[in-house]
């Protein structure tokens, strides 16, 4: 384990194992995921499609879907407080006020029926004592710092455009200026200069109230320049984590070293990219082993047969591979 | 399930290699054998087209036979289901009502679908003025009341087995074509009709290839549900003297003609009432399933 | 090398309620034999509709469009069934482009079969022959779409718009629904087969790494109409246009050691309905001024290079 200063951990989880059931199949969504969340710090979650990203921000405010999705072990501190142990009426509590999500599609987050003013103001009144006009004033300052002007409170969600509806989501995620924020995939869904803007805002807001943040995100440059700290995220497993300049200017695992070949731009000049060979396994069954040796160039006997054990490579940076790249 | 270390040899070919060479309709019919009141109406079904075949050879009486000393008889050794007011047997005529019944659902099920899924796919392929012209006809039509319509086809063309058919089929045709419009137009911003466009397919193929096997399945669910409507529609159609008419031996003629005795013999209406009653519910049984089967999305 | 394909003022218009969309308006550029041609935009600026335009998916406004030389603005139906044997067209989204009732090797053989130039035994030796030349493992070839992962289906995609030999291919992005890996090994295919055949592509995108990388030539289109294109290394060196500075400046980078200073546009893309004159790019523009009010056209500011803004001064 990395050392962590504890009293200054937001967040802590611990051997955290989440299955999805359906049809009499089960799916392996997270393996055993640890992650450690310093106050003030933002981390990245990085990984592709499938690989349990958005999994683990659900369990945190445990909203997965149910029944099919489970956690199966682990433990979520949040402040100390194993939030997977709270009976649901704590929950209510913490979501909203303490901890927020932000989705990849804003469309589905809002309600297409209702201002977004109201929206906004519904928030505020669920969760404090705020009446009619109170709340109003409070989602009317909250959208104009998010950067949306006075005159569209009353517009609805279908008039706005894909970022204006965004700032909406973070409006509303925000209003309560949590501890932690989860953010999706905040992003995927907008232009670059949208994309652009809207990173702008979570940062501003950030720096000013100092907000923990775990930024999920298939995208190296967006980590890039907003987290501190990044975990790779592989198949359900955290397969590197380590703060961003370990990762960014000395990636170990071989996964890691993959994902930024196959980055168009990643070395200059070289004509042909150097994808990662086949497809992340099947979640319906769980290899032995590391589940990246079917396309690890590096793969060796021993990596097949029991689970791959962390290693540490320095204080701050960790990897579950037994042959890491060296420095 | 051989493919189980799926490939220290590098491509790993996951759901593909598992359910290899598994055409949809194959998946479909595999989730369909799981659900168990489908499989309840569907055996059931099975059943009664059995007995409507081979009627002949279950039956003791032919259905015109008459019994004159046994006349509106109720329930009674050698008549298990007693007599009608000619005396013929019941049983044999329920028996043989199935043909008739299960026939006149069936192929009025089926020319309506087939008229509907024509027109509709005119419709909705050819969009603009073809489309408007065809929705404003249904609209004229389905602003008169269903059975309304039905009413006055039967009247236009007559009475008698085939003509009930036709005038069901007509009668009942709007509604699929409105469906199967909304179904076209479901699937024609799909890229893989443009990409049919640029590899040079005319408008017979797209619409051959490419659009009716994908709006298959809920087309094959209305034709289903709409056998047991039809049934319906029909023994309405004969209460109000148009429709089949007697002596053919078909449920809904059989109600309507025991309705006269429904006081003094009951058991006229009450056995093709619930033949057609159980007919029409083990198409439901069997029609929620196959909506789940077919479309597994929207199972839970 | 001769153009294999050029446009010249092409517009494409659509009736909306409220107006015209001017989704294509007045575009002009050559693509060499053997190059690819990015077009590079946001969502809305009209891009795919170009693409779309140019293989006669949608019928052009105005303008028109060559290839190899040949006027095909216009086409009868004869003509444009040899057309689209020749100029062919990889759509986005791998899970609606491909039939999901028809097995991979239907999809495939269907451009071979509608040609009729192949009796049974050569098409089934096509189809074998695309799908090792696209990576498809033969065990597929009864597969259904639903059971193939996004990176395979983009492959079969391809392997049916390869089918005929086309000589020019637009693909429409795509490579934006694929994870990173899974999309470095689409960009090398479509960079071998390039090689391979002397193919021109036309590659439309939002990606400007994507670009950048196999491109050898970038039109950058704003609210229907190029504002900037030269070859791909001076652009990305020296953008003139404020809107591809912005652009550029608005990609992350994993350079985390040489923070580039970013261009926060204010505003967003509206759609180009009924578009009046001037630059339109203006209201979003820093530099905007009351020059920008006149039509912005495209001037060669360096040779081969075009800007279309007033603020840009090159040698008139």
């Amino acid at each position: 384990m990395i050392e962590i200063d504890a009293n200054n951990t937001l967040l802590s989880i611990r051997d955290l194992v989440v299955e999805y059931s359906s049809a009499g199949e089960v799916i392996h969504a997270v393996n055993g995921v640890s992650l450690e969340l310093e106050k003030g710090r933002s981390l990245g979650l990085v990984g592709e499609t499938g690989a349990g990203k958005t999994t683990i921000a659900k369990s945190i405010l445990r909203i997965l879907p149910s029944p099919q999705g489970r956690v199966k072990g682990g433990e979520i501190l949040f402040c100390g407080e194993d939030i997977l142990q709270r009976p649901e009426s704590r929950m209510l509590e913490i979501r909203g006020e303490k901890i927020s999500m932000i989705f990849q599609d804003p469309m589905t987050a809002l309600n297409p029926t209702m201002t977004v003013g109201e929206q906004v103001a519904e928030v505020v009144r669920l969760h404090s004592d705020a009446g009619g006009a109170d709340a109003q004033k409070v989602a009317l300052r909250m959208l104009k710092r998010v950067g949306i002007m006075a005159d569209r409170y009353h517009d609805y969600p279908y008039q706005l455009s894909g970022g204006m509806k965004q700032r909406v989501v973070i409006a509303m995620a925000l209003v309560f200026k949590p501890e932690l924020l989860l953010a999706d995939e905040p992003t995927t869904a907008l232009d670059v200069t949208i994309q652009a803007q809207i990173l702008e805002v979570i940062r501003r807001y950030k720096n000013k109230f100092g907000t923990s943040m775990i930024l999920i995100t298939h995208d190296l440059g967006i980590v890039a320049e907003n987290c501190d700290t990044v975990a790779v995220i592989y198949a359900g497993r955290i397969v590197e984590a380590g703060t961003r300049d370990d990762v960014f200017d000395k990636p170990a695992h071989p996964y890691t070293v993959g994902l930024f070949q196959s980055l168009p731009g990643y070395s200059k000049g070289q004509k042909r990219l150097r994808p990662i060979m086949g497809l992340p396994p099947d979640p319906r069954q769980a290899p032995a082993g590391c589940s990246f040796r079917p396309r690890c160039p590096r793969a060796k006997e021993g990596c097949g047969e029991a689970d791959i054990p962390e290693r540490v490579l320095s204080p701050t940076h960790s990897c579950r591979c037994l042959y890491p790249e060296v420095h | 399930m051989s493919e189980n270390n799926a490939g220290f040899n590098g491509v790993a070919g996951t759901a593909a290699q598992k359910r290899k060479k598994e055409g949809m309709w194959k998946q479909a019919w595999k989730r369909l054998t799981q659900d168990r009141l489908a499989m309840i109406g569907l055996v059931g079904l099975i059943l009664m087209i059995l007995v409507a075949l081979f009627a002949p050879l279950l039956t003791p009486y032919a259905p015109e036979e008459m019994d004159f000393i046994n006349i509106n008889a109720a329930p009674m050794r050698g008549h298990p289901m007693g007599t009608d007011a000619l005396g013929r047997d019941y049983l044999s005529r329920i028996l043989y009502g199935a043909r008739f019944s299960l026939g006149l659902g069936i192929s009025s099920s089926l020319f309506s679908s087939i008229l509907g899924v024509a027109i509709g796919s005119v419709a909705g392929y050819f969009g603009k003025r073809v489309d408007n012209v065809i929705m404003r006809m249904c609209d004229i039509f389905q602003s008169i009341p269903g059975m309304m319509f039905t009413i006055i086809i039967s009247l236009l063309l007559g009475t008698g087995y085939v003509v009930t058919i036709l005038a069901l089929g007509i009668g009942h045709a709007t509604h699929t074509v409105r469906l199967t419009r909304a179904q076209v137009l479901s699937v024609r911003k799909a890229e893989y009709l443009d990409a049919a466009r640029t590899n040079n397919c005319g408008a017979v193929r797209i619409m051959f290839r490419h659009i009716l096997p994908n709006i298959m399945s809920p087309m094959l669910l209305e034709f289903t549900m709409s056998i047991a409507r039809m049934i319906q529609y029909s023994a309405g159609l004969s209460i109000i003297g148009l429709g089949v008419q007697p002596p053919t031996p078909e449920w809904g003629a059989m109600l309507s003609a025991g309705r006269n005795y429904i006081r003094s013999y009951p058991h006229l209406v009450m056995f093709p009432g619930v033949f057609i009653f159980l007919t029409s519910f083990l198409i439901n049984l069997l029609g929620d399933g196959l909506r789940d089967a077919l479309d597994p999305k929207l199972r839970k | 090398m001769p153009d294999v394909i050029e446009v010249r003022n092409l517009k494409k218009y659509f009736d909306v309620s409220g107006g015209v969309l001017c989704a294509v308006d007045g575009v002009s550029f050559k693509v060499e034999k053997g190059t690819t041609i990015g077009i590079v935009g946001e969502s809305g600026c009209g891009k795919s509709t170009l693409g779309r335009t140019i293989i006669h998916l949608e019928e052009s406004t105005d303008g028109q469009i060559f290839f190899n030389g040949q006027d095909v603005t216009r086409l009868k139906s004869r003509e444009l069934r040899r057309y689209r044997e020749k100029v062919q067209f990889v759509f986005q989204d791998p899970y609606s482009s491909l039939n999901p009732r028809m097995t991979i090797e239907e999809t495939i053989q269907e451009p071979l079969r509608m040609s009729r130039r192949y009796d049974k035994a050569r098409l089934g030796q096509a189809v074998a022959e695309l799908m090792e030349r696209t990576g498809i493992e033969e065990r597929l070839a009864q597969s259904y779409p639903h059971e193939l992962d996004g990176g395979r289906r983009q492959r079969v995609s391809i392997a049916r718009a390869l089918a005929l030999n086309p000589e020019f291919l637009v693909c429409d992005e795509p490579v934006s629904a694929l994870d990173v890996s899974i999309q470095a090994q689409i960009l090398n295919l479509l960079m071998d087969i390039q090689e391979e055949s002397a193919l021109t592509m036309m590659f439309i995108t939002h990606d400007l790494s994507v670009v950048e990388h196999i491109s050898n030539t970038i039109a950058v289109m704003y609210l229907g109409q190029l504002v900037e294109t030269g070859s791909t290394q001076e652009l990305f060196a020296h953008p003139l246009h404020p809107y591809t500075k912005a652009l550029l400046s608005a990609v992350p980078s994993i350079a985390i050691h040489s923070p580039s200073r970013r261009i926060i546009l204010k505003g967003e893309l509206t759609s180009p309905i009924n578009m009046g004159p001037g630059c339109r790019f203006r209201s979003r523009c820093r530099h905007a001024g009351p020059e920008c009010e006149g039509d912005q056209r495209l001037e060669e500011v360096r040779p081969g290079y075009f800007v279309a803004c007033c603020k840009v001064s090159g040698p008139k």
